[in-house]
């Protein structure tokens, strides 16, 4: 919301009470009436909001990131913002296999070239990289006195993965526009045809070791491995949100939110090691997960304004049929000083519990399970953020800020007991990376 | 293997599983009646209870801020979602959870 301040400022020199009363409650309910004017006139009620993201892993991952969105306000409450984002990926990301004694080799995604990986390290697929495009509409728009109507579109696009949605929500107000309920519903599309196809579930990874007798012969054993089609999968979500203004110092919301992904959910380049009884691995299989997940979240925030601070802490706790229940706890704490620019310290506390089909390996003569994923991002674990963002004002009225967080993630073991070499070996990846951030809004 | 960590016992008695089976103690239609009525129950209470809180338009001073906006900074906000969302199996809550990228 935007104050007129050269109404405010005609407004403490009234001329009677009532009508400064009047001037300054239609100021702070945002009731002043926006220019008018051509919509694509950009010097007039134009916001834009746009930033850049480094953010680096210890020997891994690499990305860069652009953020640029702009935001109409035709009058009160009645807006149009257009977001477009692009990213690029590059490095190495673990494939799932184990670590083990000996040097090790693996085929690359696409079946054209291998990689090695030294003794004792987690291996990790070095081919990682990809550019990725994002576009974002969405229209607000009032339906009443206490009524908002919200409808928005996504496009995202990346050189094997294609991302559309569509959303739509309204929001209601009580108690004169101290409580808000809203709800939402988003269904996206997403279709992915990863570089060298979908493997088949529980396929072998196919490596060349000099047993083939011609590259045809080798590509006729990757070609077996692989489907010829692409996959998609559909999510829908609903929010249920409740914003609760106490005072005038704090504002409260709870959200409630469901989600229903199905179709491919499974990561096409991650494998899980088959180990025999010494920990050695026999083969690599390409990962199989179930094609439903459904998720419950529950969200808690609070803003409490201090004299020269804000205080935000925020609560989410979501759990799934996949047996994945997760806790995230943020904190920010908002110094405000004097000369229009502010100091914010960070803290992100998150910890999962593995999915029920996670394993760091599968055993040689076990049964084979229904599903099965090594990928460490559905294991057990803990992360903590840490960050510092330092915020400024210009002369000219346009708001900028730096950020520098840490993130480190710390896994858990699974299992009570290791097989051989195993035992004595990481096989947990451990991450840990930084976020260097720069927002400009004006 | 015990895939519960110990931070659950902290959590009241929400966990869906839990709720699942209780929900099958209950049975059927009976007990969707009453999570309907405790809903139903649970929102008059809280609405009820939100009519006596809140403030007059002229003490929205220090809310009217930016920085007291929930959604506030959103460009910080969305980055934080695409980098938690690559890394994590949890996303959203917040806002909506799905889909935008091939990187989880």
């Amino acid at each position: 919301m935007q104050l007129d301040t050269k109404k405010l400022a005609t407004a403490t020199k009234p001329k009677n009470v009532a009508s400064a009363l009047t001037a300054a409650s239609l100021a702070l309910l945002g009731s002043a009436a926006k220019a008018e004017g051509d919509f694509w006139d950009f010097s007039k009620d134009w916001k834009f909001n746009t930033g850049g993201l480094y953010y680096g892993e210890q020997d891994r991952v690499t990305a860069v990131e652009g953020v640029f969105n702009a935001t109409r306000e035709a009058s009160y409450n009645d807006k149009f913002s257009f977001k477009l984002v692009l990213d690029s990926l590059t490095g190495a990301s673990p494939n799932g296999a184990v670590a083990q004694t000996d040097i090790q080799t693996f085929t690359r995604p696409s079946g054209r070239g291998q990689f090695d990986v030294a003794a004792g390290e987690i291996p990790l697929d070095d081919t990682f990289r990809d550019t990725r495009v994002q576009m974002n509409a969405q229209w607000t728009t009032p339906r009443g006195e206490d009524k908002l109507v919200n409808y928005g579109l996504h496009f995202s696009k990346e050189y094997d993965y294609l991302s559309v949605a569509l959303n739509g929500g309204m929001s209601w107000d009580f108690y004169n526009k101290n409580s808000t309920l809203s709800a939402g519903l988003s269904i996206a599309m997403d279709q992915f045809e990863p570089e060298g196809r979908i493997p088949y579930a529980f396929a072998a990874m196919v490596i060349d070791e000099g047993q083939f007798a011609n590259q045809d012969a080798y590509n006729q054993a990757f070609d077996a491995t692989r489907r010829i089609d692409s996959d998609d999968k559909d999510t829908t979500d609903l929010l249920l949100g409740w914003t609760q203004i106490i005072n005038r110092r704090t504002v409260m919301q709870f959200n409630y939110s469901y989600s229903d992904v199905s179709g491919y959910l499974t990561d096409p380049f991650k494998v899980v090691s088959v180990v025999d009884a010494q920990g050695v691995a026999q083969e690599h299989l390409y990962e199989s997960r179930p094609d439903n997940r459904t998720k419950h979240s529950f969200f808690w925030q609070t803003k409490y304004h201090m004299d020269n601070s804000i205080a935000d802490l925020s609560v989410r706790y979501m759990t799934d049929d996949w047996e994945i229940d997760s806790v995230t706890l943020e904190y920010k704490h908002h110094f405000l000083w004097e000369n229009n620019s502010y100091l914010e310290p960070q803290f992100r506390w998150y910890q999962q519990s593995a999915a029920d089909f996670y394993t760091p390996y599968l055993i040689e003569g076990q049964v084979m399970p229904e599903f099965a994923s090594a990928d460490s991002r559905l294991g057990e674990f803990s992360a903590i953020t840490l960050g510092l963002k330092y915020g400024w004002r210009t002369q000219g009225g346009s708001d900028m800020a730096l950020r520098l967080s840490l993130y480190q993630q710390t896994a858990e073991d699974v299992l009570s007991s290791h097989p051989g070499d195993l035992a004595s070996l990481d096989i947990y990846p451990e991450l840990t990376a930084v976020f260097l951030q720069y927002t400009y809004d004006f | 293997m015990n895939r519960k960590t110990t931070y659950l016992s902290l959590l009241p008695a929400i966990h869906i599983s839990s709720m699942r089976k209780a929900g099958k103690c209950i049975s059927g239609k009976s007990g969707i009646r009453l999570l309907k009525a405790a809903c139903l129950a649970a929102l008059v209470l809280i609405s009820s209870g939100c009519a006596n809180m809140g403030v007059k338009p002229w003490e929205r001073d220090l809310l009217a801020k930016s920085e007291m906006s929930l959604s506030y900074p959103s460009t910080e906000l969305g980055l934080d979602d695409h980098i938690y969302f690559s890394k994590e199996a949890t996303s959203g809550g917040r806002s909506f959870a799905g889909g935008g990228c091939g990187c989880n």
